[in-house]
């Protein structure tokens, strides 16, 4: 038989579990026992003699069975199941332990593989398109940031013909409404270059995407729609004769060609509809491309600067002059997201809480391994060698590591929907992460965090213990040595902690300032409608008027409202558009523009803006569009430092601009306004900026396509949606409410979402760390006690008295905390100018310090009473009885 | 007697499969004729013999069998196989090259 065919066979029967080489050599060893017997017998020897120097003569039947099993093919496998049997038995026999463990290494595998998941998907993966590196924004460069250039159709065509590219599209978004389906529905639509879809690379589902022909150069497009995966499901129920089948979509039939995949677009736009290039005169923003293979975005721009100068040349009205291309790939745009650093931090902590997790385990390792220093005695008395022990131990930990691995994926699995709720809105594409929660790069991430921390956690124990003193198996107080490692492994794990907990503490800190910023209004039971009018609807300015005031109307009859405010933008924290406005006999120019918004007089009142001077109009003399206007604490002190602000007149020449559907001037305005009062400052370009100078003006003079209904309710006005939404169809039964959401929720999501993403977090992360930390102190002192158990019983029965004996008792672990707490604090100030950059909060804020050292402490003494207790409980007798 | 020395790294495989080619053995008494053969110069134990032909049935050079001794006990005898006879003649060459090279070496310095 030849050489390769015999170890075929031999590991055929091994993976047959036929193996029944043990049990020959067991019998080929005792062959050869016998007759070496046999031969001290003809020796001369008596038989229990011969048996006994024979016996000598083999040097230890064990040690040759070792050897020659080392020697099999496959060696190693069969040792490392061995060695896993065993240490599943070990680990059985002591649930409590193997439970703690696992549980801890899991939280810690669970938030590090949750966190990479979002930082794959926000920065490795983070689109599903097609060779996604070719896919760039195409924009102008204003010192290095887009500026919003825009193209017009023909030179949109030079573009794609330039050879940069191998496809370059517009697109824009506006919602469109949908009728003929229920309740009338304002949905996300993005309209786009008939080619985009094909240029991005994405396949349909079902049906087909757009093509040429759905919108030919110079006509307008056809009336097809192609559906995201979450508009079919929630419209069509995900059932396929979608594809075919009519939308009524602002008053017209668009025929469903195609559904996309669940990864696209899961965010953003849930209808795409071709973009009707003949209806933009002035030119497209918003230009995207796929590059030529090969091109890289600073070669495109190289090649692209002749076409931009001939641009300029061409139109010189209309395109800037000097500006140079800015290619950017969609990639390096998402990497450097503001919210990247920020996810990064967090990603950081949850690697941090994994370490400590680690060290923990290391600690019940080390308490347990003492206990069993009897066993690895007696195992290397029979020959096992230093490097089996290791091996034995290090398969104990990786059985650990693996389980936590396991565990912690499951729960990261199920945890993701929670921490994908909690990020800010728009802060990271997870369509990728949507469709595959748990792929290839976070399998692979966890093994290797399992892996990583069975070597950390397994890594102390197995050097202290592998080479046991002989002298173990007799003595059974343990080696002061091992203590020592607990302790240092202990100071290590507070010092972590005090890290994790400072970070924690400066982030709580800083949205706790937020929280208590003076708002100026009340966002507690307020209720925002948004309705935007179809395309064409109301196009004069009394019947909009009317329609406006008859929703009003309608509203203040809804039971529990107890005031209702119209706006077209005013909406806190973020409102108003900027506007030009001209003070007579002062130069303006180079100021900043005041905020300006267009609201009813009940405006204040809903919100509860105080008025500081002054009057507000009324909703009576709203209707007659007057020209009066009131401006914000900030405006009237920058304008009219010395004066009062009211009876002042100011021009603002936007007003007088002719109308358009969407903006219907109200008959004989001239643009000037009166100042009639001001009012307290509320924030108006977010929480983090202050208020910038606001001028509020009536609604009635400029009448929008879109506005808010702000309503105060007298309770929790997060049930009243549907109400709303009848009110609003009980005027017009084809009008929709775009969204209705509380001010609060406003508020949230454009002030607080990530201050609130990252303290939630963390704030997880530090709760874990600190009972990990219990654990770990609670481990520690329990089996020092029940090391000195002995010791402490005859200091007793020489007369100690019981606080000695918890002094005794407490004393190394206190040191080790102090220590720890110390290292902590100092880490905590010496990082803080490392991560000022990215932190949110101040590490080296005293307050924030102070108060995580109190937690910290008060959690340590809670930890450590309970055994402290017991060692001053114990009875001499009993301690002296033992052994 | 000689001082007992190690059997030199590498070349017990050898020294077993020369002993087995002269016709089926056991392994007590391939010890003892490795033993008598060396003249108790090299020292074999069961730990190092054990492992090599655990080896060498695994190389498939030997084959064992289960048998009755000279003194009606069970034992395990091998024998050599054909790709066994080739592996000694390969590795009886190798080492008669080496150790005249290393004879040469010695003899000429």
């Amino acid at each position: 038989m030849n050489r390769q065919a015999s170890r075929l066979l031999a590991m055929a029967r091994r993976w047959l579990g036929v193996d029944d080489r043990d049990r020959a050599l067991d019998a080929e060893l005792e062959s050869f026992l016998q007759h070496e017997i046999d031969a001290r017998i003809d020796d001369g020897m008596t038989p229990g003699e011969a048996r006994r120097t024979a016996l000598a003569s083999i040097g230890g039947i064990q040690q040759v069975k070792e050897r020659v099993r080392d020697a099999r093919t496959g060696a190693w496998r069969d040792a490392f199941w061995r060695d896993t049997r065993y240490a599943m038995r070990i680990v059985r026999r002591s649930p409590g332990f193997a439970a703690t463990a696992v549980v801890s290494l899991a939280v810690g595998i669970a938030a590090a593989t949750g966190l990479f998941s979002i930082v794959n998907a926000a920065l490795l993966n983070p689109f599903p398109f097609a060779d996604i590196n070719r896919i760039v924004n195409l924009d102008g460069n204003y010192n290095g940031k887009p500026g919003g250039l825009s193209f017009t159709v023909r030179q949109l065509v030079a573009l794609q013909q330039s050879g940069v590219f191998d496809g370059a599209f517009a697109s824009n978004s506006w919602p469109m409404t949908l009728t003929g389906r229920g309740v009338p529905a304002m949905v996300p639509t993005r309209h786009l270059s008939a080619d985009g879809l094909t240029v991005l690379g994405v396949p349909p589902l079902l049906g087909r995407v757009f093509r040429e022909a759905d919108g030919p150069a110079g006509e307008p497009p056809q009336r097809v729609v192609v559906l995201t995966y979450r508009f079919w499901q929630q419209h069509f129920g995900g059932r396929p004769e979608a594809v075919g089948q009519t939308l009524q979509l602002n008053r017209e039939a668009y025929t469903v060609i195609g559904v996309l995949p669940r990864q696209y677009f899961y965010t953003g736009p849930e209808i795409f509809v071709p973009l009707d290039l003949t209806s933009y005169t002035k030119g497209v923003w918003g230009v995207q491309a796929r590059l030529e293979r090969g091109v890289t975005p600073r070669m495109a721009e190289q090649r692209l600067q002749p076409l931009f100068e001939q641009f300029s040349r061409e139109a010189p009205n209309t395109f800037p002059k000097g500006v140079r291309p800015l290619v950017r790939s969609l990639v390096a745009t998402q990497r450097t997201a503001d919210f990247v650093p920020i996810l990064l931090l967090i990603f950081a902590a949850s690697m941090l809480l994994l370490l400590l997790a680690c060290a923990n385990v290391s600690i019940l390792l080390l308490a347990r391994g003492t206990s069993r220093a009897h066993e690895f005695a007696v195992r290397a008395a029979i020959g096992a060698s230093r490097g089996r022990l290791i091996r034995q131990l290090f398969v104990e930990s990786l059985l650990l590591a693996f389980s936590g691995a396991a565990l912690g994926v499951a729960a990261g699995y199920w945890g993701l929907p929670a921490i994908l709720r909690l990020l800010p809105p728009d802060s990271v594409p997870v369509g990728n992460l949507i469709a595959v929660p748990v792929n290839v790069p976070v399998l692979l991430f966890s093994a290797g965090l399992a892996m990583a921390s069975a070597l950390i956690c397994g890594l102390s124990p197995a050097l202290s213990f592998s080479r046991p003193p002989l002298t173990a198996t007799v003595r059974t107080t343990a080696g002061v040595e091992s203590r020592r490692a607990h302790h240092f492994l202990l100071a290590g794990q507070i010092a972590l902690t005090v890290l994790l907990l400072a970070g924690t503490g400066a982030a709580v800190r800083v949205l706790i300032g937020l929280y208590r910023t003076s708002l100026g209004y009340d966002p507690h039971n307020v209720m925002i409608a948004l309705i935007t009018l179809p395309e064409n609807r109301y196009t004069k300015w009394a019947d909009r008027f009317a329609f406006y005031e008859r929703v009003r109307d309608r509203m203040t009859d809804v039971p529990q409202v107890e005031s209702v405010a119209l706006a077209t933008y005013a909406t806190p924290p973020s409102a108003g558009e900027r506007a030009v406005v001209e003070v007579p006999g002062r130069d303006m120019t180079g100021d900043e523009a005041p905020i300006l918004q267009r609201i009813s007089g009940h405006y204040f009142a809903t919100m509860k803006i105080p008025i500081v001077r002054g009057r507000v109009w009324s909703d009576s003399e709203n209707a007659g569009a007057p020209h009066v206007a009131v401006v914000n604490d900030t405006m009237a002190r920058e304008l009219w430092p010395d004066e009062s602000a009211i009876g002042q007149r100011v021009l603002i020449p936007g007003y007088v601009k002719s109308s358009t559907y969407y903006r219907l001037a109200a008959p004989g305005s001239d643009g000037w306004f009166e100042i009639i009062g001001v009012v307290g400052d509320t924030p108006n370009v977010g929480l983090h900026e202050p208020p910038a100078p606001s001028i509020y003006v009536p609604y009635t003079l400029m009448l929008s396509d879109a506005l808010n209904v702000i309503l105060r309710t007298s309770h929790d006005p997060r049930s009243m949606a549907p109400s709303i939404r009848e009110a609003v169809q009980s005027v017009d039964p084809n009008q929709p409410v775009t969204w209705v959401r509380t001010a609060d929720d406003a508020l949230a999501e454009a002030g607080w979402a990530r201050e609130r993403f990252v303290t939630g977090l963390l704030l997880g992360f530090a709760i874990v760390a600190l009972m990990l930390a219990v654990v770990g102190l609670y481990s520690v002192v329990s089996y020092s006690v029940s090391c000195r158990f002995k010791e402490f019983g005859i200091r007793m029965a020489l007369g100690a008295g019981r606080a000695r004996i918890v002094n005794a008792a407490v004393q190394p672990a206190v040191l080790a905390i102090v220590a720890g707490l110390f290292a902590g604090l100092a880490l905590s100030v010496g990082l803080n100018r490392a991560v000022a950059r990215w932190s949110i909060g101040n590490l080296s804020d005293p307050v924030v310090l102070v108060a995580v050292s109190l937690v910290l402490l008060a959690a340590a003494m809670m930890a450590a009473a309970v055994p402290a207790n017991r060692a001053a409980s114990i009875q001499p007798v009993d301690a002296l009885r033992t052994d | 007697m000689a001082a007992r020395k190690d059997v030199p790294s590498g070349t017990l495989d050898m020294l077993v499969l020369r002993v087995i080619s002269r016709g089926p053995i056991h392994g007590w008494g391939l010890m003892k004729r490795l033993g008598e053969l060396t003249d108790h110069v090299f020292q074999v134990t069961p730990g190092g013999l054990f492992p090599a032909l655990q080896r060498l049935e695994e190389d498939g050079w030997i084959a064992g069998e289960w048998g009755v001794s000279e003194n009606n006990r069970k034992a395990r005898f091998y024998t050599i196989t054909k790709s066994g006879r080739r592996q000694l003649a390969k590795e009886e060459d190798h080492w008669k090259a080496i150790s005249v090279a290393v004879s040469r070496v010695l003899e000429g310095a």
